[in-house]
């Protein structure tokens, strides 16, 4: 299974990787050849390993060679229309999911909602191991996979359902530049407090991100996990940062957000783009969510056309009227 | 006050000694300060290690210590009322925001890999400057040491521990960059900068990130192309470069030259005269250490008596080197 898992990995960011059919059949034939080198009697363990690493690159060769004739494949069925049995997959949402991947997974379920588009979600423990670009969330549509929000948006786009039709060139730049702007700034400060403030990935984010294991791999897992962020934070040169400044820089996202949007309905006059779904998904999960202390849930509170521009689409696409009921049903994220 | 701003570069230009260093962390702080017209004196040094904060470029200021990030020189030059962005609405402000990430996305990653990644042109361009312009035991180790880190900082950046150079890594860096570059040039439209009739700090970084890319001559140019194929993008560095950069403008020519070496580079280069004396001094003093190591030279102490022959002989074996070396 580990195995399925990395060569499944090891497949990049493709943004349409193999069906998971695709990848069991390998798996499989991995799995009847390890009992065969299991059985042989040899000794010398490095030979076994060794076999066993020869035999690991053979199946990430023919998996990258599935790859390619499903991307090409992909070009002759992009036509074909949305099936009914759509998945997303998403960690466990009651006791795994955290603050940043539940934002994620929002945006890309509203996304869909505002595209009309029927998805069931899933929630499975390996989530993040079995999506093709090790990021969460991923749908599974026919025999596709994609994942994270802009290359969902670019697939829909190819099956004939888009929301960023009706806006001109400019619009569409200053689109997908507040979508960047999202992404830099209030994806990574939610990284940056779920794993470099070590309050937080102390309390929440390590007893939550590793729950579903048992001892020693959770801790493995946890502190893997936690080593991968904090490279990343010092590689985009957020290492030096305090939580303060982090706070700020949320202020300034948030400002330019506010700013942006005015008092429109939504980002680009009455008509929802991914945008809006996007900005939904981080700004609705950061305000009904319980870290360790308020401070990024207040700081985002200051700005009252993004609170009812929140409310507004949450009635709008989740059907819930009031928004206690709508946060108990999101809130299950982080929450002590 | 003022005067004591000082900024530190590195000594590496693809414009040959001018003003506009090659990477977008050092364009990027001078085209600034140049829009918001702080008086800034700049100094060109080929070791980093010198730089009072380890890294290339640095601002040194009298009151608050050297800081070397692009956006802190930036925060700290707007600290000190030499502010770009004065005539900007709140929502322009916001825009501002935006594209900068957007840059820093998706164009950043290209452009890292397109200097210190891509194999022929980290071989024949990057690697190449550096080598010419740093000294002697460092224009060894820099090179390679940047290569690494920025190979490293690519991978981390997407997650991928196992990251490859290579044709697919190259495409994905490459689509996004193309994209990014069209998204800018829609933005952009038939105006001369970003916001209103002078440039502010997005025409600050929109320029660091192109300038280098419209600039350098590389051998594997995808992104330069896709460049002058956007006309109203590549006017607008050509104008920002005639505006603010006028010094920089008239080097292309010389430019060529130090690209191509075997069009007149040898006599251009410094200390001609010095390094051959050096290096016949040194060849000198390896000889007579071997010919003294190996017995053929010897000297002796002189002494009272019988002297004169033995003295003689080596003298004439040494007169035989030096006339070998001539």
């Amino acid at each position: 299974m580990m195995h399925r898992v990395e060569g499944n990995r090891s497949l990049g960011k493709a943004a349409v990787a193999p069906s998971n059919t695709a990848v069991y059949e390998k798996s499989v034939v991995l799995n009847s050849t390890l009992p065969a080198i299991q059985s042989c009697k040899c000794s010398d363990v490095a030979h076994v390993m060794s076999r066993y690493m020869v035999l690991y690159i053979n199946v990430r060769v023919s998996l990258a060679n599935v790859c390619l004739r499903k991307s090409l494949h992909m070009l002759s069925t992009a036509a074909e229309p949305w099936p009914e049995n759509a998945t997303l997959y998403q960690p466990l949402s009651e006791e795994q999911i955290l603050l940043s991947d539940n934002a994620s997974s929002l945006a890309v379920q509203t996304y869909l909602r505002m595209c009309n588009l029927p998805v069931r979600v899933s929630c499975r423990a390996n989530a993040e191991f079995m999506s093709p670009s090790g990021k969460v969330p991923f749908i599974h549509v026919g025999n596709q996979v994609v994942s994270e929000l802009g290359p969902i948006v670019q697939f829909t786009r190819a099956k004939g359902h888009s929301l960023s039709e009706g806006l001109d060139d400019v619009q569409r730049a200053e689109m997908k530049a507040y979508m960047e702007l999202v992404n830099n700034m209030l994806l990574t400060a939610e990284l940056y407090i779920q794993w470099c403030d070590d309050t937080t990935a102390t309390e929440v984010s390590r007893p939550r991100y590793s729950s579903p294991y048992s001892w020693p791999l959770n801790h493995i897992l946890a502190y893997q996990k936690q080593w991968e962020v904090r490279r990343k934070m010092n590689a985009v040169g957020w290492g030096g940062k305090s939580l303060e400044q982090v706070y700020e820089d949320v202020s300034q996202c948030c400002q330019a957000l506010s700013q942006r949007l005015g008092t429109q309905l939504y980002f680009f006059n009455k008509q929802p783009t991914e945008l809006d779904a996007l900005v939904y998904g981080h700004i609705f999960t950061i305000i009904t969510t319980q870290l360790t202390n308020n401070e990024l849930a207040e700081r985002v509170q200051n700005f009252s056309n993004l609170l009812s521009f929140c409310k507004r689409i949450d009635q709008t696409y989740f059907g819930k009227p009031d928004e206690s009921s709508a946060s108990s049903r999101h809130s299950k994220g982080p929450s002590l | 006050m003022f005067s004591a701003l000082c900024l530190l570069l590195p000594l590496v230009s693809p414009f040959c000694c001018s003003a506009l260093q090659m990477f977008p962390s050092s364009v990027l702080p001078q085209a600034y300060a140049r829009f918001a017209g702080a008086p800034l004196k700049v100094h060109k040094i080929t070791n980093p290690w010198r730089s009072p904060t380890g890294t290339l470029p640095a601002l040194k200021t009298r009151g608050d210590g050297s800081m070397s990030q692009p956006s802190k020189i930036i925060i700290h030059l707007r600290k000190q009322k030499y502010n770009a962005d004065y005539d900007l609405s709140a929502k322009e402000g916001a825009d501002t925001m935006a594209f900068v990430s957007l840059l820093e996305e998706k164009l950043l990653p290209a452009l890292i890999y397109t200097l210190w990644v891509d194999a022929k042109n980290y071989v024949d361009v990057t690697r190449r400057w550096y080598a010419e312009n740093i000294t002697f035991p460092l224009n060894f180790l820099l090179p390679n040491r940047m290569h690494n880190q920025q190979l490293e900082r690519l991978r981390v950046v997407r997650g991928d521990p196992l990251l490859e150079p290579g044709e697919e890594l190259e495409k994905e860096l490459y689509q996004d960059a193309l994209e990014c570059m069209t998204l800018l040039s829609q933005r952009l439209g038939s105006h001369k900068f970003f916001f209103g009739d002078s440039p502010s700090s997005l025409d600050a970084y929109v320029f660091g990130h192109l300038a280098p890319l419209l600039k350098i001559k590389l051998p594997n140019a995808k992104l330069h192309h896709h460049l002058t194929s956007l006309n109203n993008l590549q006017q607008f560095c050509t104008n920002i470069l005639v505006l603010y950069f006028p010094t920089d403008v008239r080097e292309p020519p010389s430019r060529k030259m130090s690209v191509h070496p075997e069009g007149g580079d040898f006599d251009n280069e410094p200390h001609k005269r010095r390094n051959q004396i050096l290096s016949a001094l040194v060849a000198i003093g390896a000889m007579l250490g071997y010919a003294f190591l190996t017995g053929i030279i010897s000297i002796q102490h002189v002494r009272p008596k019988g002297a004169i022959e033995s003295s003689s002989m080596g003298e004439e074996e040494e007169e035989e080197e030096e006339g070998e070396e001539e």
